[in-house]
């Protein structure tokens, strides 16, 4: 990896590691799924946000709903390694890995996409990982 | 216990944390039991209330209740990307759609090119993505944990990929087609979400390049300008915000067709999670299958009041020949009504009546067979939570 490559993807980093704390965006309000049986009319239309267009621009602004990340040992090399690429949404909509699963999943993320993870901090996040979102068998 | 919400028991156990370890009593024996959290509803732009599975890059799915019609309206239109910078603005008087490689005369087509000089054609297509109901995977499988609603039905127009194709002129010896879209991941060693198709398949006159869904413009979430409609193939094929069709003299070897999005190359594509396939192949066309819609699991019925069974079918293109509906847990089937034809490549609609006479519960079951003689089977896995077809369960109780 050359130095303009580093110094770019720690801006990356510390952008959407800013992201992903939700420093620069209130959270949006997420509901329960309704419990009730569905109507056989559903109107999806209503209370839909358009697309805002402007001399030929189409835009949208995307919400974020990041979940609560429960504090601890490796918590803070979890966010620095794999915030850049996705929400931590990622892991908490997971089933209870093991930590087999988990570790395939970020040796993956460093061998295929290129997370820029060393081997010790790696193993925290695994540790990590296990603890908030997993079992060892 | 059979008068405890299930639903309510969930939505208590999911509030400890996200997929917690709790311990269920039942028949005297302590059995670990997973617990799903609730299904979360959120909304993006251009969006209804759709079920949260990611929020970057997103992930929504579309609850069981919007596949009561022919047409899944694109409010409520699933959505699905890989990479987190995904557009969020579009200028539509400078986007083009680059046609390069291995052609006469490469092009650069605007939006009103593609609306003027090409003959616009219109199709209902059924589509699905690959992991479409990979939670319900018995060992589990890390991915989307998409329940049913990683699918619609809709009605794209735009122009075939075989005008644009004959437009530039295809070279002789070209053998792959590959897609390019406008979504990038933040880390530039993340490969860019490229698809191809063989060159046969581009130019069968089916696959399309949409830049209508159910009369609309495209949602920007699901593609906007322009997708690609790869008609009976699963939805990772149908490349969002396409600005590239590049031809190719040799096969396409990129990340997402190489390495990722593979199946099995067993003849049943089936594998075992302790003896996995050794060879794998791209994941191609749908195979046959029907979801139940009405009841959704878990609903409450009355007995001895008529009640309609509702769901869809669909399949690669052969099309749909049968539905069949058990409601005694398999024991018996009965044939569904088929609904209206939309299409060689639209989902089918399909409605039952039943009034259960007896309180308890049921367990309902559907089946489809397509006009190729091909049905469901009773169990399969694969390592990817791919190509999911088996004949479903939904429980429900009756009061």
């Amino acid at each position: 990896m050359n130095r303009k490559k580093i110094a770019l993807s720690l801006v990356l980093l510390l952008a959407a590691s800013l992201a992903a704390l939700n420093l620069w965006r209130a959270p949006q309000s997420v509901s329960a799924a309704a419990t009730e049986s569905p109507s056989p009319t559903a109107s999806p239309a209503a209370g839909v946000a358009k697309a805002k267009v402007e001399n030929g621009v189409y835009s949208i602004t995307l919400p974020q709903f990041p979940p609560d990340l429960p504090d601890g040992d490796g918590k803070l090399e979890f966010i620095a390694s794999c915030s850049a690429c996705h929400s931590f949404r990622y892991i908490t909509s997971q089933p209870r890995l093991t930590r087999k699963t988990w570790q395939a999943t970020v040796t993956k993320m460093v061998k295929n996409f290129g997370a820029p993870v060393a081997d010790e901090p790696a193993k925290k996040v695994v540790d990590y990982l296990v603890r908030i979102n997993g079992r060892e068998e | 216990m059979k008068s405890f919400d299930r639903r309510t028991f969930l939505s208590l156990a999911g509030a400890f944390s996200a997929g917690a370890l709790i311990t269920a009593c039942r028949g005297g024996k302590v059995t670990p039991v997973e617990v799903e959290p609730p299904p979360q509803l959120v909304r993006f732009p251009e969006k209804t209330e759709l079920i949260l599975l990611t929020d970057r890059p997103p992930q929504l799915e579309t609850p069981l209740k919007y596949f009561r019609s022919d047409l899944t309206p694109n409010e409520a239109y699933f959505v699905r990307w890989h990479l987190a910078n995904i557009p969020t603005s579009v200028d539509t008087k400078t986007y083009r759609l680059k046609i390069t490689g291995h052609v006469n005369k490469p092009l650069e087509l605007s939006l009103d090119d593609l609306r003027r000089k090409f003959t616009p054609v219109t199709q209902v297509v059924f589509n699905q993505c690959s992991g479409n109901s990979r939670s319900l995977f018995q060992p589990r499988i890390p991915g989307g944990q998409w329940k049913h609603g990683a699918m619609g039905n809709a009605k794209f127009t735009g122009v075939r990929l075989k005008d644009l194709l004959d437009a530039a002129g295809v070279k002789a010896g070209a053998v792959d087609v590959a897609f390019s879209a406008l979504d990038r991941a933040p880390l530039p060693s993340v490969p860019n979400f490229v698809k191809s198709l063989e060159i046969d398949h581009a130019r069968d006159g089916e696959v399309m390049v949409a830049y209508e869904m159910n009369g609309e413009p495209l949602p920007m979430l699901n593609g906007f300008p322009l997708r690609l409609i790869v008609p009976g193939w699963f939805g990772t094929y149908w490349v969002k915000a396409l600005d590239e069709i590049s031809v190719l003299p040799e096969k396409f070897k990129g990340y997402w067709m190489e390495k990722a999005y593979r199946i099995p190359a067993t003849a049943d594509l089936n594998e075992a999670p302790d003896k996995l396939a050794e060879q794998t192949v791209p994941i191609n066309r749908m195979p046959v299958r029907s979801i139940m819609v009405r009841p959704e699991p878990h609903e409450k019925l009355s007995a001895n009041q008529a009640y309609e069974i509702e769901g869809v079918a669909f399949d690669g293109g052969a099309g749909i020949k049968r539905v069949e509906v058990s409601t005694d847990g398999g024991a018996t089937w009965n044939e569904a009504t088929l609904g209206n034809e939309l299409g060689k490549y639209s989902w089918r609609r399909w409605r039952l009546n039943w009034t259960p006479n007896k309180t308890g519960d049921y367990k309902l079951l559907v089946r489809a067979t397509n006009a190729a003689g091909e049905t469901q089977r009773a169990s399969f896995w694969n390592r990817s939570g791919y190509l999911r077809n088996v004949i479903e369960e939904t429980h429900v109780t009756v009061a």
